[in-house]
C-alpha cells in the first residue's frame, strides 16, 4: 500500500505559490484597515515580522501599537483583523496574524 | 458542556478580573489563555471528525478516541488551508464539489473560511504563547481569540443543511489525509 508522503509525486499538494508582499505595502494595508475601523488616529506604530511555527507554517506577526487601547471597542479591533486578512490572504502565502498592544 | 466549550470557558476565566480588580493580568495567564483557546479549536475539530467518521454512539467512544490520536496539528491546518479563501483550493475542489455544481470553481462555505482563518490565527498566537516569550501578547489578544474561537465553532455548528453535512464529512476525511489527495 503506498504511503502518503509529501514528496510523493502522485500527490496533489495544491501549494499556492504566491508572491510575498513587501513589508512597506503590508504596513500601508494595515494602516488603511485601521482607518476603516475608525482607529487610525490611535495607531502609534505597526511592527511586522515573518516567522513560522513548529509545524513549518509561515505566518506574519503584525502588531499594532495603539494609544489608549482599553478605550477601543472589540468590534473595531475585529474589523481591523478581518480587513487585514481579506487584503492579504490572496496576495501572500503567509497568514497575517494580527495582534494589538498598548503604545508606550 | 462539550470539551471544547470547557476549554474556551477556561481560557476566558484565565483573563477574567475579580470585581474591583485593577492592574495588568499576568503574562502567564494571558499565554495560558491563548494556548487554551487554540486547543479548544483543535479538540473541536478532531472530535468533529471522530463523530462524523466513526459515529456518535457511546459504544464507539474507544474507537473515536483511538482515531483522534491519528490527527496532527499540521495536518489539520493543511486541510483547513484549502478552504481559507472564497474559492476552494483546486487540489481538493472535486472532492468537495456539491452535487449539481457546474462551475469550475467550488465556493468555500463561509463557516469553513471562518474556521480556517481562526485556526491559522490561533496556531500562530499559540506558537508565541507557548514557545516564544520574547513575543508580547496582550490581554486583548487573548480575549479576542477566545471570542473568535467561540464564533468559529458556533457558525460551524449552525451550518446543518444536507450540503453542509456532506461538506463536513469530506472535510473531516481531508483532515485525516492532511489535506492531500492523489491526483486522478
Amino acid at each position: 500500500m503506498p504511503s502518503i508522503a509529501a514528496d510523493d509525486p502522485g500527490l496533489s499538494l495544491g501549494a499556492r505559490k504566491m508572491a510575498q508582499v513587501e513589508f512597506a505595502v503590508i504596513k500601508k494595508l494595515v494602516a488603511e484597515a485601521a482607518d476603516k475601523a475608525a482607529i487610525g488616529k490611535a495607531v502609534d506604530r505597526i511592527e511586522l515580522e515573518a516567522d513560522h511555527d513548529e509545524g513549518g507554517s509561515d505566518f506574519l506577526r503584525i502588531t499594532l501599537y495603539l494609544k489608549e487601547l482599553e478605550k477601543i471597542e472589540n468590534k473595531q479591533l475585529v474589523k481591523v483583523i478581518e480587513s487585514v486578512e481579506d487584503a492579504l490572504l490572496d496576495k501572500d502565502e503567509r497568514f497575517p496574524s494580527v495582534r494589538f498592544a498598548e503604545a508606550a | 458542556m462539550k470539551y471544547d466549550e470547557e476549554l474556551v470557558a477556561a481560557a476566558v476565566s484565565l483573563i477574567a478580573r475579580r470585581e474591583g480588580q485593577r492592574g495588568k493580568i499576568s503574562d502567564a495567564r494571558i499565554r495560558r489563555s491563548i494556548s487554551t483557546s487554540y486547543y479548544a479549536l483543535y479538540h473541536f475539530l478532531i472530535e468533529e471528525a471522530a463523530t462524523r467518521l466513526i459515529g456518535t454512539h457511546s459504544t464507539l467512544l474507544r474507537r473515536r478516541r483511538l482515531l483522534v490520536r491519528s490527527f496532527t496539528h499540521a495536518g489539520v491546518k493543511a486541510a483547513l488551508d484549502k478552504f481559507s479563501r472564497a474559492v476552494v483550493d483546486q487540489s481538493v475542489a472535486e472532492f468537495v464539489r456539491p452535487a449539481g455544481l457546474a462551475s469550475a470553481n467550488v465556493p468555500s462555505p463561509q463557516y469553513a473560511q471562518d474556521m480556517a482563518k481562526a485556526f491559522s490565527d490561533a496556531q500562530a498566537k499559540r506558537h508565541d504563547a507557548d514557545y516564544d516569550l520574547n513575543k508580547g501578547l496582550s490581554e486583548r489578544d487573548a480575549a479576542l481569540l477566545a471570542a473568535r474561537v467561540t464564533s468559529a465553532v458556533g457558525t460551524w455548528r449552525a451550518a446543518r443543511t444536507p450540503a453542509d453535512r456532506d461538506f463536513k464529512h469530506a472535510f473531516c476525511m481531508l483532515m485525516l489525509l492532511k489535506g492531500k489527495l492523489r491526483e486522478p
